[in-house]
């Protein structure tokens, strides 16, 4: 139990409406240690934000729980920290980089110089330090994420939560922001959580693929990807076993899509 | 005449100090509970509604004609486009940026100072270039009668005894007091909302 970062058991959540209630997710369960870096990938639509929001302690799940630390989750605990999608309604705009940075250690209880170091750390991790004093509206997206990124790392979480955090950036930046994701991992050892609409994305960050069903869902197969741990856009992604767990990270989905998979015990 | 600018013009800035403050404070607790909210809106609306000339009279019978009483009217006026424009901003503070707060369990005191009322000061600045334009109107009429001072006094005074030129003066003053608070206004707003001017230009690229 103890070697568990993150335990999610039998989350179920149906949202419920006037028009009749609609069941998101169906039956989720797996496990995620420390140090791990887990891919989430499905179909569009099958539930991943809602999941997410779920681990995060934002969504109250119907039934079923999330565990963290062998600790019931029950509201945004300190141990993690998200990345969003929308960068720009993530960031607040009146404030610096190093303000947004900055904001969620102030009530940390660390000295004025611990939050320094953490900012100047962070900021430098993901390759900002020359823009500390920009505001946020006045770089590229991908930079915008960058600062999301480092107000997450500079809160020294133990697991990071990233919620489709590159699906709004162009190409380029995308692959140089997903090197940067493989950089904290392997350098600093951040136990990340990386949810996906992208199957190319999932194989080559993971080391673990988790493939969701349509919704309601389920965890139709949960993949060791068993590429070496020092990844390059070019290298890696010309790999023969590359290509054959893309292919077969990419039926599933397809299969999924379809609704053809067949939930296990039903 | 040029004894009574400067008590008018104290009138007109303590009278849009409060209606600021108070406007800024019942609008961010009003906006932040819903019930509260709910309860008061129909209410507001009724309020608001009513010119505000036509209260002094029966304020100035409840409070007496003293300086205070003009002040209570101008706030009366003014806190109106303050306070609802606090309320509307207050919430619509965007729902990513309220969920980033609880993820990253900011404080109470953080999410208000950091997150609500920057959040709304657009809207809440928006109100208060309204409210000076009400103020200024206010502190003239609430001096036009039960008083024996003030720029609103004396401009009445000169037209009632045909000194033309005067009452001009007193009209032509009355204009650049409207100029001078508008000019105060732009630079604290800039300042404030340089952020938002920003953001605005990037948008439009």
């Amino acid at each position: 139990m103890a070697e568990n970062l993150l335990t999610v058991k039998n989350l179920k959540k149906v949202y419920e409406s006037s028009t009749g209630s609609v069941e998101a997710i169906a039956d989720i369960s797996f496990e995620m240690k420390a140090g791990e870096l887990v891919c989430i990938v499905g179909p569009s639509g099958c539930g991943k934000t809602t999941l997410l929001k779920c681990i995060a302690g934002l969504l109250k799940p119907t039934s079923g729980e999330v565990l963290m630390d062998g600790v019931k989750v029950t509201a945004p605990p300190a141990s993690m920290a998200l990345v969003f999608q929308e960068y720009g309604r993530s960031l607040y705009p009146w404030l610096t980089v190093r303000g947004n940075v900055e904001l969620p250690l102030k009530h940390k209880g660390l000295t004025k110089e611990q939050r320094q170091t953490l900012v100047d750390d962070a900021l430098e991790a993901v390759g900002l330090s020359h823009a500390d004093k920009s505001y946020p509206w006045q770089l590229s997206g991908g930079m915008q994420q960058r600062v999301a990124i480092a107000r997450a790392v500079a809160y020294e979480p133990e697991v990071l939560i990233m919620d489709e955090p590159f699906a709004a950036v162009d190409a380029q930046t995308r692959a140089d922001l997903e090197d940067l994701v493989r950089k904290l991992h392997t350098e600093r050892g951040i136990s990340i959580l990386f949810v996906t609409h992208d199957i190319d994305e999932s194989v080559y960050l993971g080391e673990r693929v988790i493939v969701l069903s349509s919704s309601p869902t389920w965890v139709q197969e949960d993949l060791e990807i068993d590429l070496a741990p020092e990844r390059d856009q070019i290298t890696t992604r010309a790999l023969p076993r590359f290509t054959e767990l893309r292919t077969h990270v990419y039926e599933q989905v397809q299969r999924a899509k379809r609704g053809e998979a067949v939930r296990p015990g039903k | 005449m040029m004894t009574d600018v400067i008590p008018s013009l104290t009138r007109l800035g303590v009278g849009l100090l409060l209606s600021i403050a108070l406007g800024i404070a019942a609008g961010t607790l009003i906006g932040l509970v819903r019930p509260l909210r709910e309860l008061t809106e129909p209410i507001f609306e009724f309020f608001r509604a009513i010119p505000p000339p036509v209260m002094i009279p029966v304020i100035t019978v409840i409070l007496g004609a003293t300086g205070f009483t003009k002040v209570v009217i101008i706030v009366l006026g003014a806190i109106w486009p303050i306070l609802l424009n606090t309320i509307d901003g207050v919430r619509a503070t965007d729902s990513v940026m309220k969920e980033t707060a609880r993820s990253f369990r900011l404080t109470r005191s953080q999410r208000l100072w950091d997150l609500v009322l920057p959040a709304a000061m657009p809207r809440i600045m928006a109100g208060i270039r309204q409210a000076m334009s009400i103020a200024l109107i206010l502190m003239v009429i609430s001096e036009m009668s039960n008083s024996s001072s003030g720029l609103g006094y004396w401009v009445t005074y000169f037209q009632r005894n045909y000194l033309i030129a005067e009452m001009w003066s007193g009209i032509v003053l009355l204009g650049l007091v409207g100029v001078l608070l508008a000019v105060i206004f732009g630079i604290v707003e800039r300042r404030m909302l340089r952020w938002y001017h920003g953001v605005k230009e990037t948008e439009r690229g």
